[in-house]
């Protein structure tokens, strides 16, 4: 199969089970809540040395104190790795942050006391606010204020999490770097303007895709060998002789029609530029993940 | 189901049988026999209304009952409309469910009330969304609307819940408060806040505070932010304006005689 001349590799993405959690970060302006949410999301880029992926979702005016927001999708192999991350983002990077508030913005079946326990904080200066019942939040929610030095953290007592997926991905092999960025900037662009999906990398783009293991006992994983186009006369190459790169697009998702829509539109928007051949997926044989996304039926 | 007074008397009735809870499932010949007090003497609830299947869901009682006491209490859910004026005690522990009242409501209107809303469109009497004497806490969860002016004591040991007043309040506003946030957008009555250990009290006119309340700071709280708006998504017509989103808040905390942790804040709009 083919789009514009691209071919679409008869193979799959395996994607595996997470959890995930949506923050949303208001600020007295737009440029304040980005700050705070940049760097919620910073060093968040894979599991498996940042303890949770995240990335920001989009810009919003739909916000509990009416303030401009910026929500950030947080992702974790496990629902205590994700409180834990969250705990910590928030508090690190959210409550520092001036003039911002925290809001849970995701309903889900996992709960986490996040400024219930960020509260202590406050030196018994500390105030509970709660508002009453709604059908989504029976127990009414519940807000702490945090005395800080710039005026008052308000941040919600607990956020939700629900179960979702990591580990979407589709490479983008072409002739040379240039147009193989161009092709993953353009990928991540149309995924960026969708919800429920974030791509964790910088830029959303990751170069440095893995397989598992590795010739020194003592790692894991290593560096996709048959995807290295340095090396390629030295190994179990994928990639032919005018294939010069590769560039993987890595999708975290709320929910699988998410995840399928962000690979149909960014593979679709990789597929204009030319000088890229083809486009393929990272996967362990189905060994790995629960959910199998075929490139052919996401397109 | 309408239930139309029939007599008026300056004698009070205890009716804490009208309630969606009690009228469930019931005729109207059902509803008719229920007990209420006059006075000492026990009657039926159709000794004083003419009960009519209307078909419909709520409970409406089509004029004035300013001595029918403990309408709604303890209600959980269903709908109570009173064209006209309430007697005490309405809503008085109501967990949820929805009492319009279109006239006045006498003394201890939601008094310790554990959840649902008390719309009123007049004036309510003392002890508003307040504690029986004796009792460790007053309204817990619930909204309450006053359109109107309230009495003496509003809010008297509030424990949760959020009480708007669009009028006036008399006086010793909030005392005692646990918890829980009153709007005042008319004036306090004196001695607002006396004796509170938790709470907010948000107030629109500068109110005359007790000496054991001191200034903070002068700023635009977020978490007023939040449940003004929240207030503004609800259909009862609260006058909230941008100004009073966006607007600066003097906040006061206090009373210090006692846990000082309550807090009065009062609008001073823009710098």
């Amino acid at each position: 199969m083919q789009i514009n001349g691209v071919t679409i590799e008869d193979t799959f993405a395996e994607a595996f089970k997470m959890y995930g959690s949506r923050v949303l970060i208001t600020a007295i302006n737009e440029q304040w809540a980005m700050n705070s949410a940049i760097t919620v999301a910073g060093f968040g880029t894979s599991v498996i040395m940042c303890g949770c992926e995240a990335g920001i979702e989009g810009t919003t005016t739909d916000t509990p104190d009416g303030r401009p927001g910026v929500n950030v999708l947080i992702f974790a192999n496990s629902a205590k790795d994700l409180g834990d991350q969250l705990m910590r983002r928030i508090g690190q990077c959210v409550m520092t942050s001036p003039t911002s508030a925290c809001f849970n913005n995701l309903q889900g079946k996992k709960e986490f006391v996040v400024g219930g326990a960020l509260r202590f904080f406050g030196d018994s200066f500390q105030i509970s606010k709660r508002l009453n019942p709604t059908p989504d939040y029976p127990k009414g929610r519940r807000f702490w204020r945090i005395p800080v030095m710039g005026g008052e953290f308000l941040c919600e007592e607990k956020f939700q999490a629900k179960k979702a997926m990591g580990g979407g991905n589709f490479l983008i092999i072409g002739k040379g770097i240039e147009p193989v960025i161009e092709a993953s900037e353009r990928a991540v662009t149309a995924i960026r303007k969708l919800s429920n999906v974030i791509a964790p990398f910088p830029g959303g783009v990751v170069r440095s895709g893995s397989k598992v293991g590795s010739v020194y006992k003592f790692l894991t994983a290593s560096t996709n060998t048959a995807y290295c186009p340095s090396v390629k006369s030295q190994v179990q190459s994928q990639l032919t002789g005018e294939e010069n790169c590769v560039l993987e697009i890595v999708i975290d998702a709320l929910d699988i029609d998410s995840m399928n829509q962000a690979m149909h539109q960014g593979i679709h928007a990789a597929c204009t530029v030319e000088g890229v051949t083809r486009i393929s997926a990272g996967n362990y044989g189905g060994n790995l993940g629960k959910f199998l996304i075929n490139l052919k039926e996401v397109i | 189901m309408l239930l139309n007074p029939t007599i008026t008397t300056t004698i009070p009735v205890v009716a804490e049988c009208i309630s969606p809870d009690i009228f469930s499932g019931k005729s109207a010949d059902e509803i008719s026999s229920l007990p209420v007090f006059y006075g000492n003497k026990e009657k039926t609830l159709g000794d004083f209304f003419t009960i009519t299947d209307d078909g419909k869901d709520i409970i409406t009682i089509s004029g004035p009952v300013p001595t029918v006491k403990f309408i709604g209490k303890k209600m959980t859910s269903g709908t109570i409309t009173i064209e006209g004026d309430a007697g005490m005690h309405l809503g008085a522990q109501m967990k949820g469910g929805t009492i319009q009242v279109t006239g006045n409501v006498s003394d201890w209107a939601g008094a310790e009330m554990r959840g649902g809303e008390i719309i009123i469109h007049g004036n309510a009497g003392n002890c508003l969304g307040g504690a029986y004497r004796g009792s460790k806490s007053g309204m817990n969860k619930g909204l309450i609307v006053v359109k109107g002016n309230t009495g003496n004591e509003t809010g008297v040991l509030m424990k949760k819940g959020i009480i708007v007043v669009e009028g006036s309040t008399g006086d010793l506003t909030g005392t005692g408060m646990r918890g829980g946030t009153i709007f005042c957008y008319g004036s306090l009555g004196m001695r607002p806040g006396s004796l509170m250990e938790r709470g907010s009290i948000v107030v629109y006119n500068a109110p005359s505070l007790l000496p054991t309340f001191t200034q903070n700071a002068t700023y635009n709280p977020t978490w007023l932010r939040v449940f003004l708006l929240d207030l503004k998504k609800t259909p009862h017509s609260i006058p909230i304006k941008q100004e009073h989103i966006d607007g600066l808040y003097i906040r006061y905390n206090g009373d210090i005689s006692e846990l000082g942790k309550g807090e009065i804040f009062v609008f001073k709009g823009k710098e």
